[in-house]
């Protein structure tokens, strides 16, 4: 039987994880795998609504309800996501422990590509309905700008969750620590409100905080009103890429290690 | 060939360390039927989880320009999948271009029925064992891992199980941890793990002399 080329090989090995491990969350369910897209949608959902009806994410520039696509979709369902399932990927390995084909690194990407295009097909799914049901228009003003920066938030989170995944061992309690900082990181990110209704000192102080540039250049990106007070392009992909070489680094030298376990 | 270069492993740490091999240099051809065999607990199966990838030498290196198997008995499906889907992860894996055709041989070579199409966990001890050599024999390596030497007594395919192994034997290459017996009956080459040293035998019955040997010793 042929055999097919590395770079092909690697595609596929690729598509084979993301295969099983939506097969491995949602395998035994009732409606299967249609739940990769169900769950995310309904979390959006229920977002939309609860913000949307109580008014908040009326902010003048936009509809609340895509005000709240634009915030929560990348912060929520994608980076918050890939740093999720990107610390746990050594579990995963484990099950594929006696398989020196897939490596530890893979499933990293592989977790971090179905954060990313999950989130965007249900990104997409949810702007049609609002398109169909409400008449709001959900077409970002420069889309392609948007994906990146939307990407740029997954690479980060799964370089942080690589980062989590490769200290486990010295003590559990770090991945723990993340999971809790996540609803602080929500409030603190200018997820749930843009930064022009933010005063100043605390304008200046959280724009410390990385997060807050990706989700204001998305606003910028997506809303042809909106003009943030703060979004530093430079400064977050410094983060980014300052992220991705911490979190390679570590892998570097301690995925054996990770992997004794 | 495998040749391992300057090899030290160290298994444990602290007061459980145990060193398994010692600046080991050798250099074997694998197109045969080459058996692992060694004293109890002398690191056999550690030897064979370096040359397939999963574990790896604390020092040294092993280098391989071969297409080496995962371990095939040690395979694990995932039982939230099908027969069928655990068949193709497999072999997307191991790059097969024509899935649909790497399924039908697989098929041909195994014969679950129904169960095909059903979850993994459906199957019993014996199934799983044959279904995972099956699918391991079929795809194209250069080199079979076992870490026994695979008995197909019992199991519904026997025949063809046996009539492949041997194919792969030929064509191909095969790797196990093995006993005396396997010594005597079943291989054509022969790596001795003695004394945290392997060395590499061409003549069977060299090594069964050497084995006897230092058994003897141990006893």
């Amino acid at each position: 039987m042929s055999r097919r080329s590395i770079l092909k090989t690697q595609a596929n090995v690729l598509f084979a994880i993301f295969f099983r491990e939506i097969h491995r969350k949602f395998g035994d369910f009732k409606l299967g795998i249609l739940w990769t897209l169900l769950e995310p949608m309904l979390m959006l959902s229920l977002f939309i609504l609860i913000f949307g009806l109580k008014g908040s994410g009326a902010f003048g520039f936009v509809e609340p309800p895509l005000f709240i696509l634009a915030a929560f979709l990348p912060f929520k369902t994608i980076f918050n996501d890939a740093l999720k399932t990107c610390s746990k990927a050594s579990n995963v390995k484990r099950g594929l422990a006696t398989i020196p084909q897939v490596t530890l690194f893979d499933i990293i990407i592989g977790k971090m590509l179905i954060s990313y295009l999950v989130g965007i097909t249900v990104g997409l799914i949810i702007a049609i309905l609002l398109w169909w049901l409400f008449d709001l228009d959900p077409v970002p003003d420069s889309t392609i700008e948007v994906l990146f920066t939307i990407f740029s938030m997954c690479a980060f989170g799964a370089a942080i969750g690589m980062g989590i995944c490769m200290v486990q061992d010295i003590a559990k309690e770090i991945g723990k620590m993340f999971d809790m900082i996540t609803f602080p990181l929500l409030i603190l990110s200018a997820v749930i409100y843009p930064m022009t209704a933010v005063p100043e000192p605390y304008q200046s102080m959280l724009a410390w905080n990385p997060l807050v540039h990706p989700m204001e250049m998305i606003r910028e990106y997506w809303f042809p009103k909106y003009s943030s007070p703060v979004a530093d392009m430079v400064y977050w992909y410094s983060w980014v890429i300052g992220a991705i070489f911490f979190g390679l680094m570590l892998y570097r030298l301690r995925w054996k290690r990770v992997m004794a376990l | 060939m495998i040749c391992f270069e300057n090899v030290s492993k160290t298994v444990g740490s602290g007061r459980g360390a145990v060193s398994i091999l010692n600046n080991v240099e050798v250099t074997f051809p694998a197109g045969m039927c080459v058996a692992i065999v060694g004293g109890q607990g002398s690191g056999k199966s550690t030897v064979l989880k370096m040359i397939s990838g999963i574990d790896f030498p604390t020092r040294g290196k092993i280098r391989t320009n071969l297409d080496i198997s995962w371990v095939a008995s040690q395979v694990q499906l995932e039982n939230k999948m099908t027969v069928r889907q655990n068949i193709r992860f497999l072999g997307r894996l191991a790059g097969c271009s024509d899935l649909d055709e790497f399924e039908a041989n697989v098929r041909g070579v195994i014969d679950l029925g129904a169960k095909y199409y059903r979850s993994a966990g459906s199957l019993t001890t014996l199934e799983r064992r044959a279904l995972t050599v099956a699918t391991t024999l079929t795809i194209d390596f250069d080199v079979y891992l076992f870490d026994a030497f695979p008995s197909f007594r019992g199991l519904g395919n026997q025949d063809k199980l046996e009539e492949l192994f041997e194919k792969r034997r030929t064509d191909a290459g095969i790797l196990f941890c093995g006993n005396r017996q396997n010594l005597a009956k079943n291989c054509d080459a022969a790596l001795l793990l003695h004394n945290r040293q392997l060395k590499y035998y061409s003549n069977v019955e060299e090594s069964l002399k050497d084995f006897d040997r230092i058994i003897g010793e141990e006893n």
